[in-house]
Formats: structure tokens, C-alpha cells, sequence
């Protein structure tokens, strides 16, 4: 019976792996990139790069704010303040405007420089970070719910791969410590079981967690349950801050902005501030909703006070004091999204997600190496493991040169053209098509070494695209101490020199082995930005 | 059961598909039905007994699937899953006193 088990589990960790690995590697892929989230936005946008820190008091910034929003948009519905952080130096300022019966709210969004509270010139309309982010969840191109079903189901899948694959693993600490590079599948086997164990909690955690970030998605049954408006009053529970405030005939000029800020300050003096948003500014139903900032704690959703702008008395606050559920379900979504993260244990969840996707790609690669070396030197091999083998060279080279397309396309586009935007998108997805039809056609050890020495070639001149398109290179962030954009150079120029010992390394091997062999890759374990 | 001395006859790959089915289906409704009862035990308020359940149900859901891939037979998986969640079903009912 134990044999047994060990036999059933080794066959489903394969098949379950094999199935979906393509799309958890661009899951994971995208995912690891949107640690940096915010960072790829800072890059993304070169006339927010010259900010300075700023120096004012979050009331200060507040104040001018609001300020600002009642000159640029006295009719709007909605006003919305993003303060700075470390990690996005501008002072964000939105605001919402009805469009008529029947159509969605337009967002109109404007960003000022914090220490002169002015408009920022020259911005560029971009997705940055939020590129990766909404691809890593809702794919892109497709049905965003289909989309998430299809991530839950492939995260699942991870999932039972990742417990199969402890079963099968009987002996997790000798494997740990043994690498045998020359030898073939062996090698392959040994940079899988590395990847995976070195980082296993990490997989683990963040496989566990992403699925409950979709969990109501995925199981509405406990709220269908107890609520006789299933989701819906179960939201209404849960999220008291997002409560639809209606508006009212009434108009309103002064807001007791002052008094509400005035009490808040007196009661929660050392609160940091995260956004605040104030609800029909210009009527009698003004509320004004603040937002703390929960800086490293482990939690998700942010302690909120509300207030009414008529009277300035505080009306309802939410999560200042969360309950013991509450702490398990927002902890299991703040360790996933890691935005308590300092920047080195940001770090420390790329280079994990790296492994993740190191762990998919040598599983693949493996799978069809295996299904390669049985084969005689003579046979071309089935359609199923050609498919195989294309996907992987598609997705495991394709991906980091569709993302260096996307950085190219973000510096090298000119700002004025319409939907700015779309089409660095539409670079990144071209960038990819392109590969992946190249892989079709070439997907012996020479094409992997010819990807890898374009995806070097392509990286390493990303730091001088980004001296020669913007005001700042290398040297200057270095001497200016703005390490965010320096670290961007240094990634660029790490995942390069990756990329090209990869390329050496297959050259060698595609001399050295007799022909007949058709030796493989030791391509794409350790890259990518 | 594996892919070495596996014929590729139409019969193991029917009994694959099978396997596979009652995994993700199977173990969905069981994993549904079974953290709606949970959500109706736990003595907590509302919000609380929904985020404690939902919290567990992945955990469930891959036990399920993990067992039905280890288990012997297939009529032993299909019975077990069935009957079980007719079983949930009523005790939640029964709970929720609708019975």
C-alpha cells in the first residue's frame, strides 16, 4: 500500500505539474515582477524620477490636497488623496466625476510634487507596475473572471503538485545538498529539488495564500450560508468603509474639513496616513473617509475613520481593533501581496519567487529531456512532446524578453501618441508572439542558446536606453543616493550576465556532445528581473 | 499506475479522466458543502465563522484530491464522495433547521 501511494503520487506530481506548468510560470513570473510593484511604476514614469523626498507633515500635504481638488474639481463626486511613501515619492490627487444615467464614473487622475505642490510636468501615460500586477491574477487579452478561474485552478494544481512532490521526495536533505551539474537529467532533477525545498515554505505560503486572496470567488458557500444576501451582506459586514454614501440635494460650500482633521489628530496623534477620500464634496451628504497606513504590520485592509464633512463629527470607524478572523484572513493576504515588506525582505520574496520559477521551468524542461532520451536517435519524437517542448522555450525565454520589450516600449515610444499606455502592452505581447513563433520553427540547444544570448544582449543595453532616453543613468543615481532606480540598472545588468553564461554554457555543451545525443538545455533556471 | 508500465488503452485513460473528475468536481462540492456546515459550527459572529471557513477550505479541497488519487478503487472514491456530500448537505440543513 505504501508503495502504492508513493507510485500514485509520483504520477500525479508529474501529469499535474506538466499540465499547467506554462501558465504558473507566467503566474509566478509576473508575480515575483510585482513585488516591485510600485518600484516599476517610479521607473516607468521618468519625470517623477527628480522628486525629492518630502518634507512637509502629512496634514500639511492633506490640506494642500484638498486644496488643490476644490480648485480643480469643485463638481466632482469623489476626491481622493494618495500621500507619499518611500516607495512613491508623488502626491497622488483623483477625482471622480458622474457621467449621466447608465454610464461608469470617469476617474480623472493628477499627481502633484510633494515639496513644491505643484502638478508634475511631463508625465506619460503608462501602466507601470500595475501591468504585472493585473497579468499575474487576471491575465490579460481575456474575461477577467474566466481569467481568475482559470489562475485558482492552475494555483491548485501548483498546490497538489507542491504536496505530491514532498511525498515523492523521501529523502529531502540528501537531495538538498547535492548538485550534479554534468549529468545530464540528473542536473535537471537536482535544480528542481533545489529550487523547490530551498524555498518550500516560501511556495507553499505564497501558493496558499494567492488562493485565498480569490477564496470568495472560489467558495461563496459559507457566506451564502449564514447571509440571506449571501455575498453581498457578508460585504456589507465586512467592508463597512466600502457602503455607498448617497448624495444630497442640498449644497454644501464650507466642509468642518478643519474640525473633523482637528479630532482625528487629537485622538490618534501618531497615526499614519495612508489616503483619504471625501464623498460629494460639494453637498450635504460630504463624508470624509481616512484611511492609516499600516506600514509593516502584518494585516491588509487599513484602519479607517469616517467622518461627516457637515458637522465634522466622526461617524464610524472599521478595523482599528480586528478580531482574531479578521487578523488570520487579512495575514494570509499581507504575507501574499507583501506590501508590509521593507525593502530587504522584499528582496528575499523576489529571489524566492525567482526559485518558484526556477522549480517550474527545470520541472518542464525535465519532463521533456526525460521523454527525449528514451527516444532513438532516429525518431523525431510525438506531436505531445514537439507541444511540450515549444511551450518551453516560448514561456521560459519568451517571458523575460516580452518584459524587457515592455521596458524598451516604455522609454522609447513618444509621449504624445493616443493610448500611450496599450501599446507598451502591446510590445510586451508582440515581444512574445514573436518568440514564440521563432520557438515553433527552432527548439534544439541552438535556439535556446541563441534566446538566451538575445535575452543578454537586450538587458544589457536597457541601462543605456534608460541613460540615453531619460536625465539620469547609473552614475547619478548612484552619486544622488536614489537607489530604487539604481537597483533597476544593477537588475538589468545582473539578469544580462545570467542570461549570457547561460548562452556560453550551451554553446559548450552544444560542441561537446556528440550530435546524436541531442542533449538539451541547461537553459533559464536563474534569470529574469 | 504508472507511466512506465502503463498501456495507453482506452480503459486507463477513462479511469484517468474518472480520477480527475471526481478530484476537482468531487472535491469542489465536498469542499463547498463541508465550510458551509463549518460556517454554521463556529460560535463566532457572522464575519468571523465565513473568514475562519473559507481560510480552511483549500486545505480540505487538496486533502480530497490527494486522497482520491491515492485511493484503490474508483467506485470506493465515487460512492464515498457522494454519499458524503448528500450527507453535509442535510446536516446542514438540518442546522439551519430547514428540516
Amino acid at each position: 500500500m505504501k508503495e502504492s501511494f508513493f507510485r500514485s503520487m509520483t504520477w500525479l506530481h508529474t501529469w499535474v505539474g506538466l499540465l499547467l506548468c506554462w501558465l504558473l510560470f507566467l503566474i509566478f513570473f509576473a508575480g515575483t515582477i510585482s513585488f516591485f510593484r510600485h518600484e516599476i511604476s517610479l521607473w516607468n514614469q521618468p519625470a517623477v524620477h527628480s522628486i525629492e523626498n518630502n518634507k512637509y507633515q502629512q496634514q500639511t500635504l492633506i490640506e494642500s490636497g484638498l486644496g488643490y481638488l476644490r480648485e480643480a474639481a469643485p463638481d466632482a463626486n469623489r476626491w481622493w488623496i494618495g500621500l507619499p511613501s518611500d516607495r512613491q515619492p508623488e502626491l497622488q490627487v483623483s477625482h471622480r466625476h458622474s457621467q449621466g444615467e447608465g454610464k461608469r464614473d470617469k476617474w480623472i487622475d493628477e499627481r502633484l510634487d510633494p515639496n513644491t505642490l505643484t502638478q508634475i510636468d511631463g508625465l506619460i501615460d503608462t501602466k507601470g507596475g500595475n501591468f504585472f500586477y493585473r497579468l499575474h491574477f487576471d491575465l490579460h487579452y481575456m474575461d477577467r473572471k474566466l481569467a481568475r478561474w482559470l489562475v485558482c485552478f492552475a494555483s491548485l494544481f501548483m498546490l497538489i503538485a507542491l504536496i505530491s512532490g514532498i511525498v515523492i521526495h523521501k529523502r529531502i536533505f540528501k537531495d538538498l545538498f547535492q548538485f550534479r551539474p554534468q549529468k545530464g537529467v540528473r542536473a535537471w532533477l537536482d535544480a528542481h529539488n533545489l529550487s523547490s525545498v530551498l524555498a518550500l515554505p516560501f511556495h507553499l505560503m505564497i501558493t496558499y495564500t494567492g488562493l485565498v486572496t480569490l477564496i470568495f470567488m472560489l467558495f461563496p458557500n459559507p457566506a451564502e450560508t449564514l447571509y440571506d444576501e449571501g455575498l453581498k451582506g457578508f460585504r456589507a459586514d465586512f467592508y463597512p468603509e466600502r457602503q455607498r454614501i448617497e448624495a444630497s440635494p442640498d449644497r454644501l460650500s464650507e466642509p468642518a474639513f478643519d474640525k473633523a482633521f482637528a479630532h482625528f489628530n487629537q485622538n490618534w496623534p501618531e497615526q499614519k496616513i495612508k489616503r483619504v477620500i471625501v464623498d460629494h464634496p460639494d453637498n450635504a451628504a460630504v463624508s470624509i473617509k481616512i484611511y492609516g497606513d499600516n506600514g509593516t504590520l502584518i494585516r491588509d485592509e487599513y484602519p479607517f475613520w469616517q467622518y461627516s464633512g457637515a458637522t465634522g463629527d466622526l461617524v464610524k470607524t472599521a478595523r482599528i481593533d480586528p478580531s482574531n478572523a479578521e487578523m488570520l484572513y487579512g495575514g494570509m493576504i499581507a504575507v501574499h501581496s507583501g506590501r508590509l515588506a521593507h525593502s530587504g525582505l522584499r528582496w528575499l520574496y523576489f529571489i524566492c519567487g525567482i526559485a518558484g520559477c526556477i522549480m517550474i521551468a527545470s520541472g518542464c524542461i525535465m519532463w521533456a529531456k526525460r521523454i527525449r532520451e528514451r527516444l532513438k536517435p532516429t525518431q523525431s519524437g510525438s506531436i505531445g512532446l514537439k507541444l511540450v517542448e515549444t511551450l518551453n522555450i516560448a514561456t521560459i525565454m519568451g517571458l523575460p524578453l516580452a518584459t524587457a520589450g515592455f521596458f524598451y516600449a516604455n522609454r522609447l515610444l513618444p509621449p504624445e501618441i493616443t493610448a500611450r499606455a496599450d501599446k507598451e502592452v502591446l510590445a510586451f505581447f508582440v515581444t512574445w508572439l514573436i518568440t514564440a513563433l521563432a520557438s515553433i520553427a527552432f527548439r534544439n540547444t541552438r535556439a535556446w542558446q541563441i534566446f538566451a544570448y538575445t535575452n543578454a544582449l537586450v538587458w544589457i543595453l536597457l541601462p543605456v536606453c534608460n541613460a540615453l532616453t531619460t536625465s539620469g543613468n547609473l552614475v547619478t543615481y548612484i552619486q544622488e543616493g536614489k537607489w530604487i532606480l539604481a537597483s533597476f540598472d544593477f537588475a538589468f545588468l545582473a539578469t544580462a550576465l545570467v542570461f549570457y553564461f547561460q548562452g556560453n554554457k550551451l554553446a559548450s555543451k552544444a560542441t561537446h556532445q556528440a550530435p546524436t545525443k541531442r542533449p538539451r538545455t541547461r537553459a533559464a533556471t536563474e534569470q529574469e528581473a | 499506475m504508472s507511466r512506465a508500465d502503463n498501456a495507453l488503452t482506452l480503459r486507463y485513460r477513462l479511469s484517468v479522466l474518472s480520477r480527475f473528475c471526481a478530484a476537482i468536481f468531487g472535491g469542489y462540492f465536498f469542499t463547498a458543502h463541508c465550510v458551509a456546515l463549518l460556517s454554521l459550527l463556529i460560535p463566532t459572529s457572522k464575519v468571523d465563522a465565513v473568514l475562519y471557513s473559507v481560510c480552511v477550505s483549500i486545505l480540505i479541497y487538496c486533502c480530497v484530491f490527494i486522497a482520491v488519487f491515492a485511493a484503490r478503487s474508483q467506485k470506493w472514491i465515487w460512492s464515498v464522495l457522494i454519499i458524503s456530500i448528500l450527507g453535509l448537505d442535510l446536516l446542514t440543513r438540518y442546522v439551519q433547521g430547514g428540516i
